[in-house]
């Protein structure tokens, strides 16, 4: 679980990027955080992951707030960020290994979810080779792989699918799917609105900085008086500029 | 200059030179780079009087140009030796080459505009070493405006040929091994070999200079010009021009100087279009080896250890798999000793004078300088490695994962701090077995010097990781621009050398016995790394939460 209250973060003292957030994401869904580029976004999930400090409100994970006790929150969540260009100097099962030891993942399990997500992401070829000799989709298929190797019940993914080819896509929908449905909460960012539509429970919509929307898709449709209308034309409506 | 060509060369320079915006971080700069320069003056008065006496002399026997031949030779080669660094990473990894190899620009704009490039960095080189020595000539030979026309023209073209010579070399290179599909085994092969190479020369020109250094006196009427000059041909003409600039000859010349420059040119831009845009294509790939890790070797290699093994181990990875991280933060460990072994090499005299040394001051009276002096080298070699001074930079635009990783900045510190201390810990031990073995100095001797210099290891790593912390140059996109062009480091020497300054110097005056001198630097130091281990722990922690990209 996810809570957000009151959250705003300024740059420059002007500008505004994040103004006066309140978000709450349940257990056991999948939720999507849409809003044009600009909007916000990467700011609010660098708030959540304690890269930025809020100049007001709370964020907790698990009900654990970020601020106050940010070692234990970090080790509930798992961060996939939106460049994957990182640890490009390790290889792949360094950089697996190095994630697994600062999140205290024992010998035994560490193994088997390597064995288990390199299977799974087609990357067990590669584990040896430094990650700078991957394509932009495999260095994002081996972000992901760190995040998960120590099963952090909340999953927070900034643009996820960007580069990902259609397989490595699919399996980790299938994935947020499956550890959604046992309770857990998945948090990811996106403006590829086909697959808010397809996997998402609930979504909220970002706009220079401001929540304009929070809940579930047909309940968007219904606020809108948009019946039949794609969720691409009100999403365009909606962050058009006043 | 054509149009696009000009155009090309101000976009990639921009592109090399990052300045901040912000006017505050402005003035920081502008301020650390006068307190560099301040402190570069007391070394240029005392090159410009060596220059100025060294004239008078050879102006006694006629034979004043060879000041002008030699310093056009010596230039010529330093150009040519920072050229082979320069010219790989702007042609090669400058990483924009394949964003312009689309654009509708001709070949010939490109290799131009990167040739330009490397002739402005390669200006300033010229600045330290030509510059003095031309304005020493012209001010003791009396030389008119004419002069100093030929010297602005010679100063321009200088960077020519050496640079056309590097490239040239870079080029086959890259073009006929698969060195540039490994980019990163490719920069780091060809800077150990560039280092070598540049010892190997400093070790030779040694002992030619002192060889003939006798023979100087029976000639001259600058005869000399043409023997000095042979090390690099062209510069000769140089030379002749400057010290004939009264006639025709120095005319010509200097003309042909230019000329010879110019020609260079026109090759390189010939051989260019041949070799460079075959090889530098697919540059920017590296390889792989495809291999499958059996599950017997992922067991064995998954084994779980502790957060702060796990981060020093990264570090430590991370350091020497990146080429401009290896050069500057871990061969600069083993190049020291080297540097003090060259001149006990080179002249096999020096070596039984150097044991004599060693030999009195194994002796009770002297020995505490002995430690003091070690207890500076250490703190000094410890610190040029600028491992801890750089560890938050390193990071780059990349330092938000170390905010959220569950991994205390606590823990971060000291693990950043433990990578400075284990590199340093082998560059003394280095220099320790140089002692050992090559100035039979006794173990135990040696052994007591480690196990008390390691404070000073310690405190220069945390001075580093420190000063870092306060300002780290997090803005590069260029690994060498983390380690190279980081005043973070600079500053983090000048402290340590300072302190191993006043160690030293304390100990003359108070003219303290040996074991005097080894509690006295344990407490001392002791104290100081407790102190800032504990600002680290308490206030570095704090500020390194605060870091923003």
């Amino acid at each position: 679980m996810i809570e957000l209250s009151k959250v705003t973060k300024s740059f420059k003292s002007t500008v505004k990027a994040v103004d006066n957030i309140d978000l709450k994401v349940n257990n056991g869904e999948i939720f999507g955080f849409l809003g044009p580029n600009g909007a916000g976004k990467t700011t609010t999930i660098k708030m959540i992951t304690g890269i930025l400090d809020p100049d007001n409100g709370s964020i907790l994970i698990d009900g654990l707030d970020i601020a106050k006790d940010p070692l234990k929150a970090k080790q509930l969540f798992g961060f996939v960020p939106d460049s994957p260009n990182i640890f490009l100097r390790l290889k792949g099962f360094e950089y697996l290994n190095f994630m697994a030891d600062i999140y205290d993942v024992p010998s035994k399990e560490r193994k088997e979810r390597i064995e288990m997500l390199g299977n799974r992401f087609e990357m067990t070829k590669t584990l040896g080779d430094q990650i700078q000799s991957y394509s932009h989709g495999m260095r994002q298929k081996i972000i992901i792989m760190g995040v998960l190797i120590h099963n952090p019940s909340v999953w927070i993914l900034d643009e996820p699918m960007t580069g990902l080819d259609p397989r490595a896509a699919f399996t980790l929908k299938e994935m947020m799917r499956e550890h959604a449905n046992k309770g857990n909460t998945v948090f990811f960012s996106t403006h590829v609105l086909e697959v808010a539509e397809k996997i998402c429970d609930r979504v909220a919509v970002i706009n220079q900085g401001k929540l304009l929307f929070c809940g579930k898709l047909d309940e968007i449709r219904a606020h809108f008086k948009a019946q039949g209308e794609s969720l691409e034309k009100i999403f365009l409506d909606m962050t058009e500029h006043e | 200059m054509n149009k696009k060509l000009f155009l090309l060369t101000i976009v990639l320079m921009k592109n090399g030179f990052s300045f901040p915006k912000e006017r505050s971080k402005k003035i920081k700069k502008i301020l650390l780079f006068a307190v560099l320069a301040l402190s570069i003056l007391p070394m240029a008065y005392g090159i410009i009087t060596f220059l100025m006496s060294t004239y008078d002399g050879l102006a006694t026997v006629g034979e004043e140009g060879v000041l002008l031949s030699l310093g056009i030779a010596v230039s010529a080669f330093a150009i040519f030796f920072f050229g082979l660094f320069y010219t790989m990473n702007t042609f090669y990894f400058s990483d924009d080459i394949e964003n312009l190899l689309p654009l509708p620009i001709k070949s010939s704009h490109i290799l131009g505009a990167k040739f330009i490039i490397v002739t402005i960095f390669e200006y300033l080189t010229a600045c330290l070493i030509f510059l003095p020595i031309l304005i020493v000539y012209g001010v003791k030979s009396g030389g008119g405006l004419l002069y100093y026309f030929y010297a602005l023209l010679i100063f321009l073209t200088l960077p020519v040929i050496p640079i056309v010579l590097d490239s040239v070399i870079v080029m086959i290179i890259m073009r006929f091994t698969n060195l540039a599909k490994n980019k990163d085994a490719f920069r780091t092969f060809s800077a150990v070999i560039a280092i070598t190479f540049g010892v190997g020369v400093s070790t030779i020109s040694q002992r030619v200079i002192l060889n003939q250094g006798a023979g100087l006196t029976q000639l001259g009427n600058n005869s000399l010009v043409g023997i000095t000059s042979n090390i690099f041909p062209a510069s000769k003409l140089g030379a002749l021009g400057l010290i004939n600039h009264g006639s025709l000859d120095g005319l010509i010349y200097t003309g042909l100087f230019i000329i010879v420059s110019l020609l260079g040119f026109y090759l390189f831009l010939l051989l260019g279009n041949l070799l460079y845009f075959k090889g530098v294509t697919g540059v920017t790939v590296s390889s792989s080896s495809k291999k499958q890790i059996s599950s017997e070797e992922l067991g064995r290699k998954s084994i779980r250890s502790s957060v702060i093994k796990s981060y020093v181990l990264k570090e430590l990875r991370i350091l020497f798999r990146t080429p401009a991280f290896f050069i500057n933060c871990i061969l600069m460990n083993f190049i020291w000793p080297v540097f003090l072994l060259i001149p006990i090499l080179t002249q096999p005299d020096s070596m039984s004078g150097i044991k004599g040394l060693i030999g009195v001051m194994q002796k009770d009276g002297i020995s505490g300088l002995v430690f003091a002096g070690f207890f500076g080298v250490v703190l000094f070699v410890s610190s040029i490695n600028g491992i801890a001074a750089t560890s938050i930079s390193r990071e780059g635009e990349n330092v938000f994962v170390n905010k959220y990783i569950p991994v205390s900045y606590e823990t971060q510190i000291m693990a950043k701090v433990l990578a400075g201390v284990i590199m340093g810990t082998v560059g003394m031990l280095t220099i320790g077995l140089v002692a050992v073995f090559l100035l039979k100095v006794s173990v135990s001797l040696i052994a007591l010097l480690c196990v008390t210099s390691l404070l000073a290891i310690l405190f220069s790593n945390f001075v580093g990781v420190s000063i870092d912390l306060f300002n780290p140059k997090l803005h590069w996109d260029n690994e060498q621009k983390a380690v190279k062009q980081n005043l973070n480091l600079l500053l983090s020497m000048a402290i340590c050398v300072a302190f191993g300054g006043l160690t030293f110097y304390a100990v003359i005056k108070l003219n303290l016995n040996p074991s005097q001198v080894v509690v006295g630097l344990v407490v001392l130091y002791g104290l100081l790394d407790s102190l800032l281990y504990l600002f680290l722990m308490k206030k570095g922690s704090k500020i390194f939460g605060k870091i923003e990209y």
